[in-house]
């Protein structure tokens, strides 16, 4: 009776781990945050450990980035973007589904993270770490929308080096209001690296900088004009992120405007005070989130 | 002096041949994935070697039987090499050319080894069999533990209509389809259908519990009570509507083999299985024809009449199995259909759960007719194995468990994408147990080879019976 009680009680620790995978952390009905209603397809989640007024995380630095200082690129063209990727050129910006196999490789498809580990693969977010870079047709199946208080997550493994942080996204009026021609928004970008400081605790450190012109309703093809690629340097001397196992990305939209062409064939332009008052959203749409060259552990 | 020694070098020989053949097996039911070239280069290794120490063994009888085997076999895997099924890039097997050739040489050599193994006396199926679902036990011991772990107890009752997102996108099905476990030498999500195959063979494992005694063999019944129980646990925690109709059809047809046997139910099983044979031919060609392209009077008739129309077209599985048939006999179809011009199935592959449909789209019609042909002959050898072999009786009720187990699951829910995020397809004959079958065929064709009196004896035999008539 007690070994075979003993053999049960095995047993235990076996069910006690169940579902301590990666696969059922988010589960969904059907396609998620894909809904005709614009304002229905936000992105808000934040882990609560590194939420609003969660006493697990110490604000530290908070960064004004400057563009020479920190090598900061808002194209794939930029000097700065070139002297961060020293192999730019062997690269294209482009979607891997694009190209041809004769082509350079995709940029995106080449440095995405979900190369790098297996848990970056999993989850809503994986959007921003399956090297699709660009809409292409694709709309909400490669894009997450995000609003100004934007999302945060912890992710499954620590930064030990990367040479620079990089994004691809552009913006979005709520096209369903009007038929908005593309336009450009004024916004100021904060991206948080959450730093583990403990066992359950952890660092904030905050890069903000302002960008003039993201475009907004641009058309969904992989056009450089169409997107900002932004990023910066991470440099020691300024910016140390390492053992960064979090990020989150919010922004401040400065100014935007909205035209369009009404049922006269006039051309309207609504200033942002007019489009908030018409209660007419404004997004950011993130296409991917690169550390290219980063060791993790 | 001299033949004691090669005698002494044979049984060594012999031995080690043995030993690797189980190796095999093992191997094989371990079921290494999408792992062709690996079986394929053992198999031939194997009957290489078989062949060269167990030469002097053959008799011209026993080659030409052989030959018959391997024949059906060899046209299968020839049509499955050749068919347009293989001509598509994304899923041909290893390339053109040789790589191709890989199916029917594998198949051939698979099945005669099993025909080799029968004549080295150090081959003893009582090992291979708990070798086989030794094998077959662990992969579900991973398997069951790997998808606790991963989803959780009963996950396909708890997230019917979840999805997940990998790499970006919602999950092609719903968490409640998927299992997570090891295929090849990798662990990933996989279909609740494939990963419940090994499960649902191990029920046969009940089997020679009715055949031995506790006290007279006490491990081999634990053993094989606890890989049945093993094998229930499995299914009972991640249950769906298909494995549980299959499985179900499983217990009934081991159910029905045990009792022919306990109840001497021979002769009735015989015509029974004839009758439901028969049927069961008939009903598929009612389907062929009711998919043939323009009107027809079958077509009409099922169309028809409520009940056959509900039978052939207006239910869950016509739909998927019609899809198949449909044309079948366009050019393209009747060699097998290239992957490329199914574009509505889940997973972007055309396959229906059932390997007989299956094989029309990877061999086409012929191929299929060759496959059935090789199932029939190869199951009534092993009638023709169990009348006249002097192996075990619990071993040959359990050779039978594990091929109709086996059969009576892959007709319902095989599953040919197992694969939940990649587009990797296993066809049947890629799939480790079924070149098991074959291989257990082969043993049974040779082992009934051996017993069955030579047709000189048969002859002298009724001589003697008619000249003790005549003096009488």
């Amino acid at each position: 009776m007690k070994k075979s009680t003993s053999k049960l009680l095995i047993l235990i620790p076996v069910f006690s781990i169940t579902a301590c995978g990666y696969s059922l952390r988010e589960v969904y009905s059907g396609n998620a945050y894909n809904d005709p209603v614009f304002a229905n397809n936000y992105y808000k989640e934040w882990d609560e450990r590194i939420s609003d007024g969660s006493d697990k995380v110490t604000k530290s630095v908070s960064i004004r980035l400057e563009k020479e200082k920190n090598h900061v690129f808002t194209s794939y063209k930029d000097s700065n973007f070139q002297y961060c990727e020293k192999n730019y050129e062997n690269y294209q910006y482009d979607d891997a589904i694009m190209l041809d196999d004769d082509e350079d490789p995709a940029y995106g498809d080449a440095k995405k993270l979900s190369r790098i580990d297996d848990s970056f693969r999993y989850g809503y977010l994986s959007k921003l770490f399956d090297g699709r870079m660009f809409c292409n047709g694709a709309y909400q199946l490669a894009r997450v929308q995000i609003d100004e208080k934007g999302f945060g997550k912890l992710l499954n493994k620590e930064l030990a080096q990367s040479d620079f942080f990089a994004m691809n996204f552009k913006a979005s009026l709520d096209y369903t209001a009007h038929p908005f021609f593309q336009t450009e928004s004024k916004i100021d970008l904060h991206i948080g690296f959450y730093l583990k400081s403990g066992d359950d605790s952890y660092t904030l450190k905050t890069v903000s900088y302002i960008i003039d012109n993201v475009p907004t309703n641009s058309s969904d093809g992989h056009d450089e004009n169409h997107y900002t690629f932004f990023g910066f340097k991470l440099d020691k001397e300024y910016i140390d992120i390492e053992r960064c196992c979090g990020i989150s990305v919010t922004y401040d939209l400065l100014d935007c405007k909205g035209r369009y062409r009404d049922e006269g064939s006039s051309t309207v332009t609504m200033t942002l005070e007019q489009l908030k008052s018409a209660g007419i959203d404004h997004a950011l749409m993130l296409y991917e989130i690169l550390l290219p060259n980063s060791t993790w552990h | 002096m001299e033949q004691i020694q090669k005698k002494k070098d044979f049984t060594s020989y012999g031995k080690a041949l043995a030993f690797l053949a189980i190796e095999i097996f093992a191997i094989l039911a371990f079921n290494l994935g999408n792992s062709f070239i690996f079986y394929s280069i053992l198999a031939v290794a194997l009957c290489g070697l078989l062949v060269f120490f167990l030469r002097k063994q053959f008799t011209k009888d026993g080659l030409t039987s052989l030959g018959f085997f391997l024949f059906p076999i060899l046209i299968y895997g020839l049509l499955n090499a050749i068919s347009y099924f293989n001509q598509d890039p994304a899923f041909n097997l290893y390339g053109y050319g040789f790589g191709l050739c890989l199916i029917p040489i594998c198949l051939v050599c698979i099945a005669a080894v099993g025909y080799l193994c029968s004549i080295n006396p150090n081959f003893k199926i009582k090992q291979v069999l708990l070798v086989i679902y030794s094998a077959i036990s662990l992969i579900t011991i991973i398997n069951l533990l790997a998808t606790i772990i991963d989803f959780a107890p009963f996950h396909t009752i708890l997230y019917k209509g979840q999805y997940i997102y990998y790499d970006g996108r919602p999950s092609e099905v719903p968490v409640s389809e998927m299992a997570y476990g090891l295929i090849g030498f990798r662990m990933t999500q996989l279909s609740v259908s494939y990963v419940s195959l090994f499960p649902s063979v191990l029920l046969s494992s009940f089997i020679p519990l009715f055949y031995s005694k506790y006290r007279e063999d006490r491990k081999s019944f634990l053993l094989y009570l606890s890989f049945g129980l093993l094998g229930v646990i499995s299914l009972v925690l991640m249950p769906t509507k298909m494995t549980i109709i299959s499985d179900i059809f499983v217990v009934t047809i081991l159910l029905m083999v045990v009792l022919t046997e306990k109840l001497k139910l021979g002769k009735v099983m015989k015509i029974a299985s004839i009758v439901v044979g028969s049927l069961v031919v008939l009903g598929l060609i009612l389907a062929i024809l009711n998919n043939l392209n323009g009107d027809n009077f079958v077509k009409s008739l099922i169309s028809g009449n409520r009940l056959l129309n509900r039978v052939f077209n207006a239910n869950r599985l016509a739909v998927v199995y019609n899809n198949v048939l449909d044309g079948l006999f366009d050019d393209y179809k009747a060699f097998g259909t290239p992957t490329f011009t199914q574009v509505d199935y889940p997973n972007g592959t055309p396959f229906t759960g059932s390997f007989l449909f299956d094989n029309f789209i990877t061999g086409g019609i012929f191929g299929n007719v060759f496959f059935i042909f090789t199932m029939v002959v190869g199951i009534r050898r092993m009638f023709m194995y169990f009348k006249l072999s002097d192996d075990r009786k619990q071993d040959k009720m359990l050779m039978f468990g594990f091929v109709f187990s086996f059969l009576a699951y892959s007709l319902l829910t095989y599953s040919s994408s197992p694969f939940i995020f990649e587009d990797t397809l296993i066809p049947m004959y890629e799939n480790g147990l079924f070149l098991i079958v074959l291989m257990l065929f082969g043993y049974c064709f040779g082992k009934s080879e051996l017993h069955k009196k030579p047709a000189e004896e048969k002859v002298e035999e009724s001589e003697v019976i008619q000249n003790e008539e005549v003096n009488i």
